[in-house]
């Protein structure tokens, strides 16, 4: 089997006073053997929530797994208790954070930091797990590896201790590396470091990566495919290559076209009017609509499906009624033929 | 780390300087005649004068600063006005008992107070924590010598199983280091359950997690040492004011203990004893601060390297 990791239906909502708001809408994807997807969209639309529930690790929010499988390897992680899913957590399956400034415990050297998961998951004795550990730091580009071993957090930079994140992520040879926003918080020259590091342990690994991210930047440089949420939905899916030539949900044209291009003549970069809608106060229909600029009087009644195109899918009216021509049209064709 | 450590020691002593300097002023500062005092109330002018004489008293203040400046360096704290006895002397024989009861209540104070904010943040708002919060707001709430005088009666009056006072064997020990310990337990308790919370709450606790960790090696082996670094500030800070606490608790339990001594000599107006007092006072004061500082510096690998 080549698929990975399949999340099916995922369902994830925030137990509030008055019951549970659903923050992810039963989202679904995969990720292929040694394949990079992204999961791109704005602040708030669920991404991290997602990755989190795939980690199972909402233990600190008020989030919870509402419905949905999650399968991993052929396993579903949903249905599985705390202590089967610790021996998936930073040996299978690890994850990266966002802020590698705070990711590290700063009282613990980077050398126990990284010795522990290695224990844990691998067996070994200390001394083959110092060993083992100083070849991970080189692996990811740290010189000096075996004086970092015995430094503190704060002696590191942002990026160094990115690299360190990512070294203690890929320690235990894991399958799936989820990558939340791991380039947000680092200046330019370190993000494309980072990414360069982390497509060549993808590469030396055969390991998947789900990236999250906001940055579609982010997104050409590595991804092979592009899921793109809003609101907690999927509203479009497709490879890297086909989405940026020929994106179909009028949010993914809009997030394209805030991306500022050089030699263009422009003075204004183009933003999407509006913000996220809160969960709490969400459209009936299409999510997007109050800030869609092809918005029509069906988006604003009933929500579309994510209909399929090939292997390019999307959730729009736009397509659907084209879509269910094309159906209408086909079937009369087939009545009369 | 002994660099660290010598730099801050030798960062006490103008603090020390200054410190001597402002009790002994203030001293002085009190009404009334030390050598009147001493002669009596019978004494004529010229027996005043004289005795004003012998002790130096006569001399420009500043000068006198200096005197009893280099009579403190060599251990010279003067006489007891009251017994004539050295005044090293007497803080001699009381400074052992005050310091085991304060090590001893410190101690039990600081295992019991992490042990309990550990348990009440790991099983928030459930039983163990109500208990623990229970049992923390008790001890803050009760005065120790309130707490003193309940033991005294349960425990020597009516069970007869330990003494009422002294200091002769650790028997006579339990109960005073019991109610001196019981407030600063409590603080601790509460400091440890709130900073032990707050941490878990940090990035890292998460990244633990990402890495497979179970919930014992998250608190204890990433969380603790973090959540310590308030609650030995407090711990510190309580710490110092033990020194106060144990006056109190020393008069409840007629513990000979420097607590007893410094009443003693102030009902008295025995100069010498209480000025020699405060300075020791302040002093354990600075030193428990360096220790903090210095177990800071062992929580904290930032201050380490600064």
């Amino acid at each position: 089997m080549n698929q990975l990791l399949q999340v099916k239906n995922l369902k994830t909502g925030f137990r509030k006073e008055n019951g549970m708001q659903n923050v992810v809408h039963g989202i679904s994807f995969h990720v292929n053997k040694g394949e990079i997807v992204g999961i791109v969209g704005e602040s708030g639309c669920g991404k991290s929530v997602t990755s989190l529930s795939i980690m199972r690790l909402l233990h600190d929010t008020p989030g919870e797994i509402v419905d949905g499988s999650v399968m991993f390897k052929g396993e579903d992680l949903t249905a599985l208790s705390e202590r089967q899913m610790k021996k998936y957590r930073g040996n299978e399956l690890s994850m990266i954070f966002q802020e590698p400034m705070t990711s590290l415990n700063p009282v613990l050297k980077i050398g126990r930091q990284l010795r522990e998961t290695i224990q844990l998951h691998l067996n070994m004795s200390k001394k083959e797990a110092h060993q083992h550990a100083i070849s991970m730091l080189k692996s990811v580009g740290i010189p000096r590896a075996e004086d970092v071993m015995n430094d503190y957090p704060h002696q590191l930079s942002g990026g160094m201790r990115q690299r360190v994140m990512i070294a203690i992520a890929i320690s235990c040879n894991p399958s799936l590396l989820i990558a939340d926003e791991p380039t947000t918080a680092l200046d330019v020259t370190i993000q494309a470091q980072i990414l360069s590091v982390l497509k060549d342990v993808q590469k030396q690994n055969e390991m998947g990566i789900l990236m999250i991210t906001h940055d579609l930047g982010v997104v050409a440089e590595v991804c092979d495919r592009v899921v793109v949420m809003y609101a907690g939905r999927i509203v479009e899916s497709a490879t890297v290559e086909e989405l940026f030539a020929a994106p179909k949900h009028p949010y993914t044209k809009g997030l394209i076209a805030s991306v500022p291009k050089i030699g263009q003549g422009i003075n204004r970069l183009y933003s999407i009017p509006g913000t996220v809608p809160s969960p709490s106060n969400m459209p009936t229909g299409c999510k997007f609509a109050p800030r869609c600029s092809q918005v029509m009087e069906i988006c604003k009644i009933k929500e579309p499906e994510l209909i399929q195109m090939k292997e390019h899918d999307c959730r729009c009216w736009l397509y659907q009624e084209k879509e269910q021509e094309v159906e209408h049209i086909e079937k009369g064709s087939s009545a009369r033929g | 780390m002994w660099q660290y450590i010598v730099k801050r020691v030798i960062g006490l002593i103008p603090l020390i300087l200054v410190v001597s300097f402002v009790i002994f002023m203030f001293i002085h500062l009190i009404p009334g005649d030390p050598a009147r005092l001493i002669a009596g109330k019978e004494a004529t002018i010229e027996e005043v004068q004289e005795i004003r004489v012998s002790l130096g008293l006569d001399k420009p203040i500043i000068e006198q600063y200096f005197v009893y400046l280099k009579d403190l360096l060599t251990g010279d704290l003067g006489y007891s006005i009251q017994s004539g006895a050295p005044v090293s002397e007497l803080i001699g024989e009381r400074i052992m008992p005050t310091l085991g009861l304060t090590f001893i209540s410190i101690i039990w104070a600081l295992v019991v107070g992490i042990l309990i904010g550990v348990v009440s943040a790991v099983f928030r708002n459930k039983w163990p924590d109500h208990l623990g919060m229970v049992v923390a707001v008790s001890g803050i709430s009760l005065p120790n010598f309130w707490v003193g005088l309940v033991l005294i009666q349960l425990f020597s009056v009516q069970l007869g199983w330990l003494p009422t006072g002294g200091a002769d064997d650790w028997k006579s020990y339990l109960m005073p280091s019991f109610a001196l310990g019981a407030g600063i337990m409590a603080m601790i308790a509460r400091f440890m359950r709130s900073s032990l919370m707050e941490t878990m709450k940090q990035d890292y606790i998460r990244t633990g997690r990402a890495k497979g960790l179970g919930g014992n090696a998250i608190v204890f082996g990433h969380a603790l040492k973090n959540s310590l670094i308030p609650v030995v500030t407090i711990a510190g800070l309580q710490f110092g004011f033990l020194l106060g606490g144990s006056v109190v608790v020393e008069t409840v339990f007629s513990f000979p203990g420097l607590g007893r001594l410094l009443i003693d000599s102030i009902q008295f107006r025995d100069y010498p004893v209480v000025q020699a007092e405060i300075l020791l006072f302040s002093l354990q004061f600075i030193l428990v601060n360096l220790l903090v500082d210095i177990v800071y510096s062992f929580l904290n690998p930032k201050i380490r390297y600064q």
